[in-house]
């Protein structure tokens, strides 16, 4: 049971926490940042060397082809748990993720772990526990770092070790010292005591000064990466005014200019402002293509909205569990054009009705456009079409047209990673609200 | 027949002349109202048959969602219609609101005035109208059916869950284990107990083993359908 105080705060529960260890507290365990690499280096580092310390001892102590069991015996124990313990560091400088480990059983066995190294040490080195102490407080205060940083607990260390030093069990083990010291039987084991605790105070030192380094290397880190992101948002706000000045701004005065240049009638004006819409949603997509991933539902938009304007409807959509997924940037670029490109085909060929479908996975996306226009012959297509140039940019083999009765029906297939790829698998049979499906076995030109 | 209309909207002047639009155009009477806080008092002044509300209102701690649950618990017979621009900001709440609440459709802020005020008259005339195409795509292809406002009590199966999201909702920073302990003066582990607990049921609402983080935001964004139940479990001591 945890201890509580009069105010019920569990005093025990952040050391338990802490003891638990950091995995227990990353929920998603993400890609670790530079602080947890170097943490979980100095960890692995610091562990190497109690290992190799405990061998060297067992070497000198029986030589070189010596009968090595017994003298051996703690080191293997030490080596054990300290390869248990390593586990967790090398996940996080190598950057793998683990599985999500539950509170007691990492209670239990990393606690274990500490104990058996401890053990093992003051076994192995029964005269000099202090030569290995300091690393195991490095160990220590580095596997302190980690666990605070995911739990969100401000590292306190030399706070922590004046609670310690002021604890009822740090008292203890002085008076038990001092019992021991003060009755002339026991006299000669002192000194045998002295020894772990001298290396339990050492372990502690560099426990805390391993913490409040990782700490103030840590405070170093955020506020580098608070000043690049302020470097950052500056860099943004400028250039969104550049964006706002030179792009909207100029877009807006070459619209009033247009107007300005004749007598227009209310809707031309209303077209006019329409398609400075359109020039800007064009110019915002742009902006995402900046970005990292961006959603297929928003390529679509503008230019769904621009055929919504010149009076196309929309008989069928793509829904989120398509449209939901994000491409990079090249991808994204890629699917935009076809998006355009196939839209204003049909809107050119006289569309007022168009449907609309996507279907993704992870190799690829596949753009359907049909629509209740005129065919044309898309293998003597004329150089410079627009849809000429999306067939030497994506590969004319992933540009795919099907005749329709009434209409007609565009394919383009886009490999993700902007790929081009030969599309042979047939795709299933979609067509838009009263047309007639397309024949199968029809050719992919009419 | 003149149908009373509640249109929630921050963007002002857009707003007014929407409405007289729809006024104009239509023959409705429309009530503009541009901050969440307000909704309450204007559902007094009520009813309305139909309500347009936007999703984003940046200058309140709220979103649209808190607008619609409102009204909907208010008047469950008032139609409901999202008036959004349609982006990657209010994604995540426009999918809330279609799957939560019984929307009558998705109108555009974008799109054509015709459009808008076509889907107005089909909600008037049949209850509902088709979502604009080009928010289509980031409407989910079915509602599920076991995504309910009801099944929000199923996240609070006792006090220890509401205290827990009542941190997360409440709690002005990014949540840590140590926060949403300090906040409820539970235990670390009971806090990380808690949370598993909960994990099969936040599947259902699209929360893929969250962390803390994550599950903040559902919270921050769903309160309108936690808080009740949180209130209800809190207050049964």
């Amino acid at each position: 049971m945890i201890a509580t105080t009069a105010t019920g705060r569990h005093v025990l529960d952040p050391w338990l926490a802490l003891l638990a260890g950091d995995r227990v507290w990353n929920d998603d365990d993400g890609p670790p940042d530079a602080k947890r690499r170097v943490a979980g280096g100095l960890e692995l580092v610091a562990l190497t060397f109690v290992v190799s310390l405990l061998w060297v001892v067992v070497v000198r102590r029986v030589g070189i082809g010596g009968e090595r069991t017994p003298a051996a015996m703690p080191a293997a124990v030490a080596t054990v748990a300290a390869a248990a313990l390593a586990v967790r560091p090398a996940t996080i400088v190598l950057g793998r993720r683990s599985e999500p480990a539950a509170f007691v059983p990492r209670i239990m066995w990393r606690g274990l772990c500490f104990l058996t190294l401890a053990v093992a040490i003051v076994v192995q080195m029964p005269g000099w526990p202090v030569v290995a102490a300091w690393a195991v407080g490095i160990v220590v205060g580095a596997d302190v770092m980690l666990s605070a940083w995911a739990l969100g607990i401000e590292a306190r260390p030399v706070r922590w070790w004046r609670h310690f030093l002021l604890s009822p069990l740090h008292f203890g083990v002085i008076g038990a010292l001092a019992a021991v010291a003060l009755m002339p039987n026991y006299l000669p084991h002192f000194w045998s005591l002295v020894g772990p605790y001298l290396a339990l105070h050492i372990g502690l030192v560099m426990a805390v000064l391993t913490s409040r380094g990782l700490a103030s290397v840590s405070e170093q880190l955020d506020v580098e990466l608070q000043a690049a992101r302020r470097s950052a948002a500056v860099q943004e706000r400028r250039h969104r005014a550049h964006w706002l000045h030179d792009d909207v701004l100029a877009e807006i005065r070459l619209t009033t200019l247009r107007m300005q240049s004749g007598v227009r009638s209310s809707s031309q004006i209303v077209s006019d402002l329409e398609e400075l819409d359109h020039r800007l949603r064009i110019r915002q997509l742009d902006e995402l293509y900046q970005g990292d991933l961006i959603r297929l539902a928003d390529i679509l938009q503008p230019h769904v909205r621009r055929a919504q304007t010149l009076g196309v409807s929309f008989t069928a959509m793509p829904s989120l569990d398509a449209a939901g997924r994000r491409v990079d940037p090249d991808t994204g670029r890629l699917f935009g054009r076809a998006v355009s490109v196939l839209l204003s085909n049909s809107i050119n060929a006289g569309a007022r009705s168009v449907a609309l479908g996507i279907d993704a996975d992870e190799h690829g996306i596949q753009l359907r456009v049909a629509d209740d226009a005129g065919g044309f012959d898309f293998e003597r297509m004329p150089p410079g079409h627009g849809l000429d140039h999306l067939a030497d940019e994506m590969g004319r083999a992933n540009l795919t047209r099907i005749g329709l009765p009434g209409g007609s029906l565009m394919m383009a297939d886009i490999r993700v990673g902007h790929v081009p790829a030969a599309v042979t698998a047939a795709r299933p049979v979609w067509a838009p609200a009263g047309a007639a499906a397309p024949d199968p076995h029809e050719g992919p030109h009419s | 027949m003149t149908t009373s209309i509640l249109l929630v909207d921050d963007a002002a002047s857009l707003a007014e002349l929407f409405a007289r639009a729809v006024e104009h155009e239509l023959g409705h009477r429309v009530e503009v109202v541009v901050a969440v806080a307000d909704v309450h008092e204007a559902l007094e002044r009520g009813p309305y048959e139909i309500a347009i509300v936007d999703l984003s209102f940046p200058q309140e701690r709220c979103t649209g969602l808190d607008a619609l649950a409102e009204i909907h618990r208010h008047s469950p017979d008032t139609k409901l219609a999202l008036f959004t621009q349609g982006d990657d900001w209010v994604a995540e709440t426009l999918r809330d609101a279609w799957e939560l609440l019984p929307i009558a459709t998705v109108i555009s802020k974008t799109a054509p005035l015709d459009y808008q005020l076509a889907a107005i008259q089909s909600v008037v005339e049949t209850g509902s109208a088709p979502p604009d195409p080009a928010v289509q795509p980031l409407l989910p292809a079915h509602r599920p059916e076991w995504r309910t406002p009801e099944r929000f009590a199923k996240l609070i199966q006792h006090q220890g869950h509401a205290k827990v999201w009542s941190a997360l909702i409440d709690d002005p920073d990014d949540a840590t284990y140590k926060s949403v302990a300090a906040r409820t003066g539970l235990k670390l582990n009971t806090v990380k107990n808690y949370r598993s607990q909960l994990l099969s049921e936040l599947n259902l609402h699209g929360l893929s083993d969250p962390t803390l983080r994550e599950m903040q935001d559902f919270a921050r964004r769903c309160r309108a359908f936690l808080r009740p139940f949180v209130d209800d479990a809190l207050q049964v001591r």
